[in-house]
């Protein structure tokens, strides 16, 4: 009986023993003296952490992600190298003052921590559009559509006959348009800036439509939907969406949570989840 | 064994319960507790794709681009902490700050605002809600440090400063107006009435005690305090502020706020140098001016980069100081 009240009473100790602050190795060694004061590797540590450690963890981690998943190969060497000459050839003899701007030590430090990750990322994206791409498509249902706003209600119907008599929608759309809506094919999705009257109409079609004139109270829209077949669609759709930022968290959230991405300091952890809270699994 | 348990029946069904609840409070405490690990001795921040990345290479990372910045942030603290004592002065009117920024932020934030705080005191390499008073503490005694340094230098600083920004003490009477351009009846009245009165021979005193508008300052001899070329007053007041000598008063000037009689109280170094606000002026007029100070001090105090002069030319760069 008095064992176990031994091993109850331990157990009641070793309550929050968990949630531990790491630190460097060295942490105690003294960086620099100024008359009574020491300046130590941990300070700086704890200080470096407090003020922006999530981008760090999560360059870092990304990193190691794309070197399992990417690995560089001689075509994105070629790339890399091409990027890096352009970019060379654009700044001149500036280009000291732009790689300190953009927070890199020298051309090296750019090539292999700039373009190459990103290089690698973008591969990334755009594997994980591929290996997704039949439920990112389902979700947001791209397709390509011509669109043209009219403010007056009486022209938009006159510009609608027209196209229904044949007139070319381009043309049609540089007589009537009354906005930045040139009437230009473009590739929208259901989260695309363009009037919600028009993510309406064209959200659910899956075949060449032409709408009536769309009017959201205020002024009058006609769009036609040229190409609904997402699989026709396909590399036009990864090639748009490999370069927004909503499917770059997508991808790498799914790919953090694949490689079982575990942080072991409360304080990062803290910070971390506050930022990036799709990265770490439930 | 089992005629022990059933003649201590109670004593044993009240272990049993306690073990239960102990095993259920410490699963309960420690279920959203981080993992810990260490690899070779070293903790590891973060895993991920079976790779571990330890504390020393993670700091090696963020050192990149963080380290200069947080080094100098800690040697300045330093030289400052080295260099003055927190007396019983600087100790009360820290605290004093510090209370009003608590309020501050309780007004506006509500009960969660010691959060915010310590979130602020976060980035200037503080941990805690008490650190509130020792930041404002570095602030007063930074404020000496640089004080002094003039005080010391000002034959120095002060010649050239002067001849630049024309610094000095100002009061002035205002009879206000909302749109000086149309006044009302009632605005051109009182503004007739105050210059009826200067004109027949009310002093600069006395306008300000029975006409003056502003009433921030119409209770304190008109005084708006320190002024120099830089600062920020609508530029038909600035500029006949600073053409006034010691002791003149100026015609009526009129601005977006109404009618001012300008008075040009002191331009004596003595007078200029009650107000903070000439220090700050002095120091804002050089940019290299207080990291210099910092420096020169930390040298005074035998600053010792152990042996690291990579890390003391990357500091010096840092502040702009030719090594």
């Amino acid at each position: 009986m008095k064992k176990l009240l031994v091993i109850l009473s331990l157990s009641l100790v070793l309550v929050g023993c968990g949630n531990k602050t790491t630190n460097v190795s060295n942490s105690k060694d003294v960086l620099i003296k100024v008359g009574d004061q020491s300046i130590t590797i941990g300070q700086i540590y704890s200080q470096m952490m407090a003020t922006d450690s999530t981008a760090i963890i999560k360059q870092m981690a990304s990193r190691i992600i794309f070197e399992k998943e990417v690995p560089m190969d001689d075509e994105m060497i070629v790339e890399a190298d091409t990027q890096l000459q352009e970019f060379v050839d654009s700044v001149g003899d500036n280009i000291d003052l732009y790689l300190q701007y953009y927070g890199y030590k020298d051309k090296d430090d750019y090539y292999n921590n700039g373009i190459i990750p990103s290089l690698q990322q973008e591969k990334l994206v755009k594997n994980y559009l591929t290996d997704n791409f039949d439920a990112i498509a389902a979700g947001y249902r791209p397709k390509k559509i011509r669109l043209i706003e009219i403010t007056d209600a009486e022209l938009a119907a006159e510009a609608l006959a027209e196209i229904k008599a044949g007139v070319d929608f381009t043309v049609v759309a540089d007589k009537y348009s009354t906005s930045n809506y040139p009437g230009d094919e473009e590739l929208v999705n259901n989260k695309s800036s363009i009037p919600s009257v028009v993510v309406s109409f064209i959200d659910y079609l899956t075949t060449p439509t032409l709408s009536d004139v769309l009017s959201d109270g205020t002024t009058n829209y006609i769009v036609q939907v040229t190409n609904a077949d997402t699989n026709k669609l396909k590399d036009e759709i990864i090639e748009s969406f490999t370069y927004d930022s909503t499917f770059t968290d997508k991808t790498l959230e799914s790919y953090f949570i694949k490689y079982n991405f575990t942080i072991y300091d409360k304080t990062v952890f803290d910070l971390f989840i506050q930022t990036y809270p799709n990265y770490i699994a439930k | 064994m089992l005629a022990v348990i059933k003649r201590q029946w109670f004593v044993v069904l009240v272990a049993v319960l306690l073990g239960a609840t102990i095993i259920y409070y410490v699963y309960d405490q420690n279920k959203d507790n981080l993992p810990s690990k260490t690899v070779g001795g070293k903790d590891v921040v973060f895993t991920v794709a079976d790779t571990d990345v330890t504390t020393d290479e993670f700091y090696s990372e963020l050192y990149n681009q963080y380290g200069i910045q947080a080094v100098y942030l800690f040697f300045e603290r330093a030289v400052i902490d080295a260099s003055v004592k927190t007396t019983d002065v600087i100790r009360t009117k820290a605290e004093v700050e510090a209370d009003n920024v608590k309020a501050s932020f309780q007004s506006y934030y509500g009960t969660g605002y010691e959060t915010y705080i310590v979130e602020a005191l976060k980035s200037l390499g503080y941990s805690k809600i008490e650190d509130l008073t020792t930041y404002f503490e570095y602030v007063y005694k930074r404020q000496e440090l640089m004080n002094k340094y003039i005080d010391t230098n000002i034959d120095t600083l002060y010649p050239g400063f002067a001849e630049i920004n024309k610094p000095r003490i100002v009061s002035h009477v205002l009879i206000t107006m909302a749109d000086p351009d149309n006044p009302t009846a009632d605005d051109t009245s009182r503004f007739e009435a105050a210059k009826a009165a200067y004109a027949n021979g009310l002093s600069f005193e006395e306008m300000v005690a029975q006409y003056s508008e502003d009433t921030s300052n119409n209770t304190n001899k008109g005084l708006l305090g320190y002024v120099d070329a830089k600062t920020s007053f609508v530029t038909e007041f600035l500029s006949v502020a600073l053409a006034l000598n010691e002791g003149e008063t100026s015609d009526w000037v009129k601005t977006q706020y109404g009618y001012h009689l300008i008075h040009v109280v002191s331009t004596q170094l003595d007078m200029l140098k009650d107000y903070q606000e000439f220090y700050s002026a002095i120091l804002s007029n050089d940019t290299t001016l207080e990291l210099n100070i910092i420096w020169n001090k930390a040298v005074e105090l035998n600053v010792d980069f152990m042996g690291n002069e990579e890390l003391k030319a990357e500091l010096l760069k840092y502040m702009g100081i030719e090594g």
